[in-house]
């Protein structure tokens, strides 16, 4: 009788911790469940109108209340950590981005439509080939350790980040030559060649960053663990991969519309927490009250969890896809290229990211919303209809002169690799399934670590041609289209930027990063006619002449725009509908880079 | 002794010298170039530049020439620079090789006061259904691998009890009951391996000794049955639990770097598992050869414990 009752209770305990775990959480009295930041209730005195960022998800909210609410600390789960904080020599993405915008300002933020606009700077005129850039710095900003922010300070930065392993590469990108102290707040930029997109180096990290570079000069190491900023927060503690802390920077120079200083909220933690299903659990649990992440698994996920939750959704221009090493045969023959894409079956490697519902089809390198964004691209873009891929593929196979060397008639023997992630390997397994259903194709699937994927697409060690041959890649942002591409469609070899520099009678720059190795003199001479120019109208035309060639010859492909998130406890508003100094209303929380300053509890 | 003693020190630097040379080469053998982590993408063909780095970082040379260096400097302490933090291995190692052995020694305490009554109460009710019905549950807490028993604990404990944190790491220094909130739950997770072994080890000493005819004798004079579990049983039937415990703790440090990363915890093994997908190969060489210390250390020290307990070791008959 006695064992009995034992086996009983035990059963009944196991019973009741299995349903307790697989239970709703139905013990918050206080979850409300919105998608959309409220009002604080009485004390409200306006509401502003509702702002929808993103493009097929809800995330319509409302502009915060103007009333003040002080106080409180969020602590933000992150995807990962930032190898340091340090904007001239640390790469920094989107989790890192939310540290640095807490430490940091920008001379420049980018708006709602994308657009730079005056942060720390007030304003930013060109001269007229726009080789010269004078920028004008706002007075009274004062860094964390009590020095002013001046003309000179800028000057003294760039001679740090002339050596930078970030920025270095954002001064050859950008074409920036020197920086000069033109006055007490005027800064010269000259630049080595015309740029007319400039000021989008300014809206970010490593250039657009302001530190204090007596601090970085005195101990550049120890920076990166002990940031002087201007930014809302200053650091008060940083124990890397555990937690770093910022705390209210009381000495902040922007106030809110009525007047009050920010920052609202007294403490900024920052956690990273690598594994995607347990930074969910940290935010359920109330172990966190705020997290981002760029995966489309994640979002769903979280919607399915948003009891309590505000959701920020963005889908922005970046996207997942991959690219053809086109110096590689059978890769150099845009008939392969082509037909293999005809193969790729979007809908269903969106599924298999888990992001049906959640990610659109990209059809090139901005997103629907974006004001760069082709309709005449889109319906350009290369459809999913396997039978006239395999068309396609069979003409190079029956060529004579097929570049591959192989027989008449024989199959293609194709390598597509990805990082080992699971989604990825879905993914490509989908793509696969079709195209060795084509009959013409043999597939090999590889999955390298994303430092080994990298280095196999840099090649340094092969003239920068690299091993790849079908490789996932990312492609895009929110930032000038010039960013991201002219990087990757300049000259991809020493060799090839020679050639092209005797051909053109122009210096054609030799670009490490152009990882597709696609050379199209004709797409260079657009894709540089579009940074003399800052007419919006004639820009747009030459990059979607850009997009109609990508779409035509195919040296990269798309899978779907990257949504990305910040999930908040739902007493959290601020973090949508923030305005830039002049009133200008910001870009929001694009690639689930989070504004915190004006971030706060409702009560 | 004195020889036997010299011999096993002897050994035990030979071992961490094959550990460090073994992980220096086959991370050489890793694809890619640690370079191209240093050096900016757009800066590769910057010969001059790259050179420097080269130097700065001792990749210079052949990878003969690299790791005598290496030893070198880490003879007098210095494991190198790393490459993704502005920072000294030995000082990326020092800050986090409290947590790591924190939550290995919470681990183990977890495993042993569980593994304890569950050895004892097996071997006594040897055979009988209770035994038969914990030896299960062992054999299931040995199968479940760490990280699975980590995110049940979340979803039971975080998610739904809301009791203790899902994630996160607060320093002893910093708060003592943010600690102890931190580490029950990772603790756990890492231990229930470890328990089922100890757990089964004690119940088979346990069995043996309760064979012996002084237990017999006790039970004529009318002892307790605790007493004789407790008093004469357990001691005699522990030896070869220590031996183990002391083992697994070295082994642990390793068998951090999953549950570290799932629980967020910035402890040697997050950081070997970053390094090593970063190609932070100094980093990775510095843990490794770091956790092998401990392993060898923890080892060479139950040698010594040996050769003073059993005078057939001292004797050289093993």
């Amino acid at each position: 009788m006695k064992k009995s009752l034992m086996k009983l209770l035990a059963l009944l305990l196991a019973f009741g911790m299995i349903a307790a775990a697989c239970g709703d959480s139905d013990d918050d009295g206080d979850s409300t469940g919105t998608t959309a930041a409220e009002s604080d209730g009485d004390d409200a005195t306006t509401t502003a109108p509702p702002t929808t960022v993103a493009t097929q998800v809800e995330t319509t909210t409302t502009l915060p209340e103007d009333t003040v609410d002080y106080g409180g600390t969020v602590t933000l789960g992150l995807e990962a950590e930032a190898t340091g904080l340090r904007p001239w020599e640390d790469s920094c993405s989107s989790p890192c981005y939310n540290m640095f915008i807490a430490f940091f300002d920008k001379l420049f933020e980018i708006n709602s439509d994308f657009q730079p606009v005056g942060w720390l700077a007030t304003d930013g005129t060109p001269n007229a080939d726009f080789t010269e850039w004078v920028v004008t710095l706002r007075e009274g900003v004062t860094f964390h350790n009590g020095e002013a922010l001046t003309a000179k300070s800028i000057e003294d930065m760039f001679a740090i980040q002339a050596t930078g392993a970030a920025s270095g590469g954002a001064i050859a990108a950008s074409g920036l030559g020197s920086v000069a102290a033109t006055g007490e707040l005027e800064v010269t930029y000259t630049l080595t060649r015309p740029n007319s997109a400039f000021l989008a180096f300014l809206t970010r990290s490593p250039l657009g960053m302001v530190f204090e570079p007596g601090a970085a000069a005195a101990d550049p190491d120890g920076f990166a663990d002990a940031p002087v900023g201007t930014g809302p927060f200053v650091i008060d503690s940083r124990d890397v991969d555990n937690e770093t802390v910022g705390v209210r920077n009381a000495d902040y120079w922007l106030a809110d519309d009525d007047g009050n200083t920010l920052p609202y909220l007294d403490e900024m933690r920052f956690r990273p927490i690598p594994d995607e299903g347990t930074r969910l659990s940290s935010i359920v649990s109330g172990t966190i009250n705020a997290m981002q992440t760029l995966r489309q698994g994640t979002i769903r996920d979280t919607r399915d969890s948003a009891d309590g939750l505000t959701l920020y959704e963005f889908q922005g221009n970046n996207t997942g896809g991959g690219m053809f090493n086109t110096l590689v045969p059978p890769y150099d023959d845009a008939r392969v290229r082509k037909g293999l894409i005809m193969m790729n079956n979007q809908e269903a490697i969106i599924d298999a990211l888990g992001g049906t519902g959640i990610s659109l089809p990209a059809t090139q390198w901005f997103s629907p919303d974006s004001p760069w964004y082709s309709q005449d691209a889109a319906d350009a873009w290369v459809p999913f209809d396997p039978a006239a891929g395999a068309a396609l593929v069979q003409d190079y196979l029956d060529d004579a002169e097929r570049t591959d060397g192989k027989a008449v008639g024989e199959p293609l023997d194709v390598e597509l690799s990805c990082p080992p992630d699971p989604s990825l390997i879905a993914a490509m397994q989908v793509f696969e399934q079709v195209m060795t259903a084509s009959g013409v194709v043999n597939v090999t699937i590889t999955q390298f670590d994303q430092a080994t994927h990298i280095n196999t697409a840099l090649g340094r060690e092969n003239g920068f041609v690299g091993e790849h041959e079908i490789h996932c890649w990312r492609w895009s942002n929110d930032a000038d289209p010039s960013l991201g591409l002219n990087p990757e469609f300049s000259a991809p070899t020493p060799e090839i930027a020679a050639e092209a520099s005797e051909a053109l009678g122009v210096a054609v720059p030799f670009s490490p990063t152009a990882f597709s190795n696609y050379w199209d003199p004709e797409m260079f001479g657009w894709l540089a006619a579009a940074v003399q120019t800052d007419d919006f109208d004639e820009r747009k035309a030459l990059y979607e002449q850009v997009m109609l060639r990508l779409a035509d010859q195919v040296p990269v492909y798309y899978s779907g725009h990257t949504a990305t998130l910040i999930a908040t406890t739902d007493d959290m508003v601020g973090l949508n509908g923030w305005t830039t100094p002049d009133g200008t209303l910001g870009a929001g929380f694009p690639a689930a880079e989070g504004r915190w300053h004006r971030v706060r509890f409702t009560g | 002794m004195g020889k036997l003693i010299i011999v096993r020190l002897l050994r035990m630097f030979a071992t961490l010298l094959a550990v460090s040379a073994i992980t220096f080469f086959m991370l050489k053998l890793l694809p890619g170039d640690p370079i191209n982590q240093i050096v900016p993408l757009e800066k590769l063909d910057d010969l001059e530049l790259v050179a420097e780095k080269e130097r700065e970082y001792n990749l210079h040379g052949s990878s003969i020439e690299q790791y005598g260096r290496w030893l070198k400097g880490a003879l007098r302490g210095d494991l190198g620079k790393a490459i993704t933090q502005p920072k000294r291995v030995s000082e990326i190692i020092g800050d986090r090789w409290t947590i790591t052995a924190e939550l290995a020694l919470v681990s183990v305490i977890f495993s042993v006061l569980l593994a304890l009554p569950i050895g004892i109460f097996s071997a006594y009710r040897q055979g009988r259904t209770s035994d038969r019905v914990l030896s299960a549950g062992l054999q299931t807490g040995l199968s479940i691998p760490s990280f699975v028993i980590g995110v049940f604990l979340i979803l039971i404990f975080a998610e739904n009890f809301k009791i203790l944190p899902a994630t996160g790491w607060t320093r002893l220094s910093d708060s003592v009951w943010g600690n102890v909130k931190g580490v029950i739950l990772p603790a756990i997770a890492l231990s229930m391996a470890n328990m089922a072994v100890f757990a089964r080890l004690i119940r088979a000493d346990m069995i043996a000794t309760l064979q012996e005819n002084y237990i017999l004798s006790a039970k004529a004079k009318g002892m307790s049955d605790w007493f004789i579990l407790f008093r004469h049983a357990l001691r005699p039937s522990s030896l070869s639990v220590i031996t183990v415990i002391a083992l697994n703790l070295g082994a642990l440090l390793g068998g951090t770097v999953v549950i570290e990363q799932l629980f967020a915890i910035g402890g040697l093994g997050r950081q070997l598992y970053d390094s090593i997908l970063r190609r932070d190969y100094f980093v990775v060489q510095g843990i490794t050869v770091v956790i092998a210390s401990v392993y060898v250390v923890l080892n060479t020290m139950v040698d010594f414990v040996y050769l003073a307990i059993d005078p057939r070791i001292r004797g050289g008959r093993h």
